[in-house]
């Protein structure tokens, strides 16, 4: 049984264009209720280096297969996970640009889980040579894909204001 | 004022080069100095530094206001202060207690308030010799964050709170991974740069 909501089906014409034309798009909504609840026994482990990230990570439920051929719809080309794991970033957390960090060659995916404020960081910026091209904020249920190729991203530090982690499954695409 | 030695520093500390030489070198995680009551001053250097332009400056490493460069300041005991800090008096104070030449300084003016930040990162950059920090915030609890920690790995193993006039010098390498932590409802105000070499 599907983990996904099977009502952007009819307007997958609709994303598609959307997306080619924004290079981003955000669906709310696109998890069924049986997979939130498959979230919630994730096991977590830190992934620390202070140059370059802190934040926790889990395997858990990643519905691989279905996200892939949703997404494949989305961008009209056949794609394949390169990778995909789920992310939490609770206050303090961050990911830096460092020197070595490469540019995305694919197609960014997040599905994220809970809102999360804006003024509280927690959001990932897509950058380019001239500055931020695309800033995404999580919001409840929301699977965004964002068109990275050639791009730099890194997730805000999350401040003390917020009041949980930013929780999300990171994929890339090519 | 003057851009003099014996105006700016508090006397006491001029006549101790040694002892603060062998504290500098000995300094843990990597070689560091934390001088307490060190400007002659203070209060008047804070009340100019806030009366400069600060802006915001917000990336993936850090979020805070900054001045522009000192020398551009637009009063003058900051440009007398900064004109202090890259004399030839004061560079060679710097180099007797660190053991590093010094040719030159860059300085400017920071305001972090809260959920303001400075991730870790080692300051490594071409001619930055010794790292330093002019601290002129007041009334700081530790619960107000604003911290400078030292790194020893990946293990924080140093925390500097912010204390009124205190003047923390470190060395520029490979080692000196550190960071500022979140502030949390303060303000830390600070003058801070890099003397070159």
């Amino acid at each position: 049984m599907g983990k996904l909501n099977s009502g952007f089906d009819d307007m997958m014409d609709e994303i598609s264009v959307l997306f080619r034309v924004r290079g981003v798009v955000s669906l709310q909504n696109i998890l069924l209720s049986s997979a939130l609840a498959d979230v919630l026994g994730l096991k977590w482990k830190l992934k620390y280096e202070p140059l370059k990230f802190s934040y926790s990570f889990a395997k858990g439920p990643l519905w691989k297969n279905e996200l892939g051929a949703f997404v494949s719809k989305i961008v009209q080309k056949n794609l394949k996970f390169k990778s995909l794991e789920w992310r939490k970033f609770k206050p303090g957390d961050y990911t830096l640009l460092y020197d070595s960090l490469p540019k995305e060659t694919g197609f960014v995916l997040m599905i994220d889980v809970v809102p999360i404020d804006e003024s509280w960081g927690g959001y990932s910026s897509f950058i380019d040579k001239n500055g931020e091209v695309s800033r995404v904020i999580a919001e409840k249920n929301t699977l965004t894909l964002v068109n990275a190729k050639g791009l730099r991203s890194f997730v805000k530090k999350l401040n003390h204001h917020s009041k949980g982690a930013r929780i999300f499954l990171y994929g890339v695409l090519q | 004022m003057q851009s003099n030695v014996m105006n700016w520093v508090s006397s006491s500390y001029l006549k101790k080069k040694g002892i603060l030489k062998k504290q500098f070198k000995s300094a843990k995680p990597f070689p560091h100095l934390v001088l307490n009551d060190f400007f002659k001053n203070a209060k008047l250097l804070k009340s100019a530094l806030l009366k400069e332009n600060f802006y915001y400056q917000n990336s993936d490493l850090f979020q805070f206001h900054q001045t522009n460069d000192c020398s551009k300041a637009k009063t003058s005991v900051v440009k007398d202060f900064n004109e202090f800090f890259g004399s030839k008096d004061f560079l060679n104070f710097i180099s007797e207690i660190t053991g590093k030449k010094l040719t030159s300084i860059d300085m400017s003016g920071f305001i972090y308030g809260d959920t303001d930040y400075l991730l870790p990162h080692d300051d490594r950059l071409e001619g930055r010799k010794i790292a330093y920090i002019v601290n002129l915030s007041e009334n700081f609890r530790e619960e107000n964050g604003g911290e400078l920690a030292f790194f020893k790995g990946k293990q924080v193993v140093k925390r500097i709170y912010p204390k009124f006039n205190t003047f923390t010098i470190f060395e520029v390498s490979n080692k000196s991974l550190h960071e500022v932590k979140e502030v949390i409802d303060k303000k830390r105000v600070s003058f801070a740069g890099w003397f070159h070499g």
